[in-house]
């Protein structure tokens, strides 16, 4: 298995650690439902979809040995729960497919939209506005080792030679830059 | 209260040994737990990776939803790995499986033969051209109905005993035809 923390968190869930998976949830979440729905277009069937496949792998722990990375696993019950589904649902007919049945290409962004309450959508943006101006305010040793973390997807070795620092330092300049992220976003999703 | 840069350095799978072993320490404290999802969430927001069909309320969910799985996960994690069975070889399925094919084998072959005979007839009949289902049924008689289906239940009773297929419900060996109790 690649991921050490992943590892971990596996080994605690097969432990019987059912709060050891939630941690997994939380990281891998978005991916996975950006995932399926890629292949369900109805956001609430999507929604039921990803759930489901999280339940599947909590079911199947116990028979996860390691022998390919946690997200590697994971995708594959996504994929396989995703076109599950929709060979299931081939039977009826969806309304979104009825709207495009003259032919025209619509790309799947379009789609998406169509399904993402305007609720949704502003709170994920409020949360996005309020990210990316913390970070354009914080110093910029702090700046700079959060974005090669996050965007560029350094290890922290990559990161200490990128800045010329030791890795200690890099590992508490991100911490630093989260806190402070952290402080803004609580209180929009305690609203 | 947990060390939250540990935290962080675990979100980006950093941590040393010793962090890892808090890990259980980290799922035991709510607060822990919250500040592990909100940087993984932080970290999806810088790359513009949230769906916003997600909602803050998924993780919950799935929660909630394994929380009514966790009698089943303990019971797989608890128990000793038990040797695979192969639920179709077990002596009594076979047996019951082997008496179904046979069974149903049998009234193919008697069905085939009974919608089979009438058209025989009727193509030796220039005159009756065609023939109806009323007109098929009718052409074979009561009585050799009676006596074809007896037969073969007879046979298939004394093919079951003499292959001694275990497993085969009690029940089969009442069944039978009595012409004469009929209608």
């Amino acid at each position: 298995m690649g991921d050490l923390t992943d590892a971990a968190l596996v080994e605690q869930v097969q432990k019987g650690h059912r709060h050891a998976f939630d941690l997994l949830v939380a990281r891998y979440q978005h991916r996975i439902i950006n995932l399926v729905s890629r292949f369900v277009r109805d956001r609430d069937e999507a929604m039921d979809v990803a759930q489901e496949v999280f339940i599947k792998a909590y079911r199947s722990m116990a028979g996860f040995r390691g022998e390919s990375a946690f997200y590697t696993w994971l995708y594959r019950i996504a994929i396989n729960t995703a076109k599950n589904h929709l060979t299931a649902g081939a039977r009826r007919p969806r309304e979104t497919e009825l709207t495009y049945l003259d032919g025209e290409e619509v790309p799947f962004s379009d789609f998406q939209k169509d399904f993402e309450t305007p609720e949704a959508l502003l709170q994920v943006e409020q949360m996005k506005a309020v990210v990316l101006e913390t970070i354009n305010s914080l110093p910029s040793d702090l700046k700079e080792a959060i974005m090669l973390r996050e965007i560029d997807g350094l290890s922290y070795e990559e990161i200490a030679h990128a800045m010329d620092c030791p890795v200690g330092t890099v590992r508490s300049r991100i911490f630093r830059a989260r806190e402070v992220i952290d402080e803004q976003l609580k209180p929009l999703l305690e609203r | 209260m947990q060390n939250f840069e540990r935290i962080s350095a675990l979100v980006d799978s950093a941590g040393s040994d010793a962090d890892r072993a808090a890990l259980p320490a980290i799922c035991d404290d709510p607060a822990a737990r919250q500040t592990w999802a909100r940087y993984q969430l932080i970290g999806d927001l810088i790359r513009d990776n949230v769906p916003s069909s997600a909602g803050v309320e998924f993780a919950a969910r799935v929660a909630a939803a394994i929380t009514e799985q966790k009698p089943l996960l303990a019971s797989i994690v608890t128990l000793a790995p038990q040797p695979r069975t192969r639920r179709w070889s077990t002596p009594a399925t076979t047996g019951f499986a082997v008496a179904a094919s046979a069974a149903m084998l049998g009234l193919f072959v008697w069905f085939s033969a009974y919608m089979t005979e009438p058209k025989a007839l009727a193509t030796a009949d220039p005159s009756n051209t065609e023939m109806g289902a009323e007109d098929r049924v009718s052409s074979l008689s009561e009585a050799d109905y009676k006596r074809r289906i007896n037969g073969y239940l007879v046979n298939f009773n004394e093919q079951r005993r003499a292959s001694s297929a275990p497993g085969a419900p009690p029940y089969v060996r009442l069944v039978g035809f009595d012409p004469a109790g009929s209608r």
